[in-house]
C-alpha cells in the first residue's frame, strides 16, 4: 500500500495540538471589542504618513480594495486585536476609507467588487488536482482508458461480445 | 480569495437600499407601555450593522463631495 501524501495546503495532523489552548493570540478575549473600538485601531493607521504613500502605491498597482481590506482584517484577528465578527462588520467601512483614500489622492483604483463571483465555476487548478488525484488512486483504469483511445477497437471483438441483458434493471448484477 | 470582503460589502450596500420595514431588528424588547416604533428605533441604533452603515454613508458623502469637486473644477 502506497503511503498517503500529505496536503500541502491543509493541516498536519495534530498541529491544532501544538501550543497550549490560549497560547495564540486569537485564542484569548480580543483587545478591541466593539467595531467602533477595532476602527480606532485601524483609521488612524491608514492614514498616517507612514503608510499613506505606500497604500497609494498599492491601490495605483491595482491590487483590489478588498484585499487590502481582507488583508488587514485578518492580521487584525490574527494579532488578537479583535473578533473574525467584528471584523466582518468593520470590512465596508475599512474599504470605503481605502475608497475615500484613493479618491482623494485622485488616483485610479480597482473596488474587487466588478469582478463576477461565480460559485458554480470551477477553477482549470482544481480540474487538474481532481484529475491528478483520480489518476494516482486507480492508475491501472487511466492506463486501461489511454490505451482504449489509442487503439481503435477491432470490429470482430466488438461483434464477438455479448450485450449485457438489462432485464433485470440498472442495479441488478451482470451475466457473465 | 477575498470573497468575504467582497460579500460583506455588498451586504452593506443591500442594507444601505433596504428601507425601514424590511430593514432587520437585532432584538425585541416588547410592547411593555412603550411604543412599538420607538422599540424599534432605538434597537436600531444599537445594532452595530446600523453604526457601521452611517459610518459607511458618513465616508461615502465625502467621497462623492472630492468627485463632485473635481467635477466641477475640470
Amino acid at each position: 500500500m502506497k503511503p498517503r501524501q500529505l496536503e500541502p495546503s491543509g493541516p498536519v495532523a495534530g498541529m491544532g495540538l501544538t501550543a497550549e489552548l490560549g497560547g495564540r493570540p486569537w485564542q484569548s478575549p480580543p483587545k478591541y471589542s466593539t467595531p467602533e473600538q477595532a476602527l480606532e485601531y485601524y483609521l488612524p493607521r491608514l492614514t498616517s504618513p507612514d503608510s499613506y504613500d505606500e497604500l497609494l502605491d498599492v491601490l495605483e498597482l491595482g491590487v483590489p480594495v478588498t484585499a487590502i481590506a481582507d488583508s488587514l482584517q485578518t492580521g487584525g484577528v490574527m494579532q488578537g486585536l479583535h473578533t473574525v465578527d467584528v471584523g466582518i462588520l468593520i470590512l465596508p467601512v475599512l474599504m470605503e476609507m481605502l475608497a475615500y483614500i484613493g479618491d482623494d489622492a485622485g488616483i485610479e483604483y480597482n473596488l474587487g467588487i466588478d469582478t463576477p463571483m461565480d460559485e458554480d465555476k470551477i477553477r482549470d487548478s482544481q480540474i487538474a488536482l481532481a484529475m491528478r488525484k483520480a489518476r494516482e488512486r486507480i492508475p491501472e483504469a487511466v492506463e486501461d482508458a489511454k490505451d482504449g483511445e489509442e487503439t481503435e477497437p477491432m470490429m470482430d471483438q466488438v461483434e464477438d461480445t455479448p450485450e449485457p441483458s438489462m432485464a433485470g434493471g440498472l442495479m441488478a448484477r451482470r451475466q457473465q | 480569495m477575498y470573497g468575504q470582503a467582497k460579500k460583506a460589502y455588498l451586504n452593506m450596500e443591500n442594507y444601505l437600499k433596504s428601507d425601514e420595514d424590511t430593514k432587520p431588528v437585532g432584538k425585541t424588547s416588547g410592547l411593555l407601555g412603550r411604543n412599538k416604533q420607538q422599540d424599534i428605533k432605538e434597537d436600531m441604533q444599537d445594532n452595530p450593522t446600523q453604526r457601521m452603515a452611517n459610518l459607511v454613508q458618513r465616508i461615502r458623502k465625502a467621497r462623492m463631495e472630492i468627485k463632485n469637486n473635481e467635477t466641477t473644477s475640470a
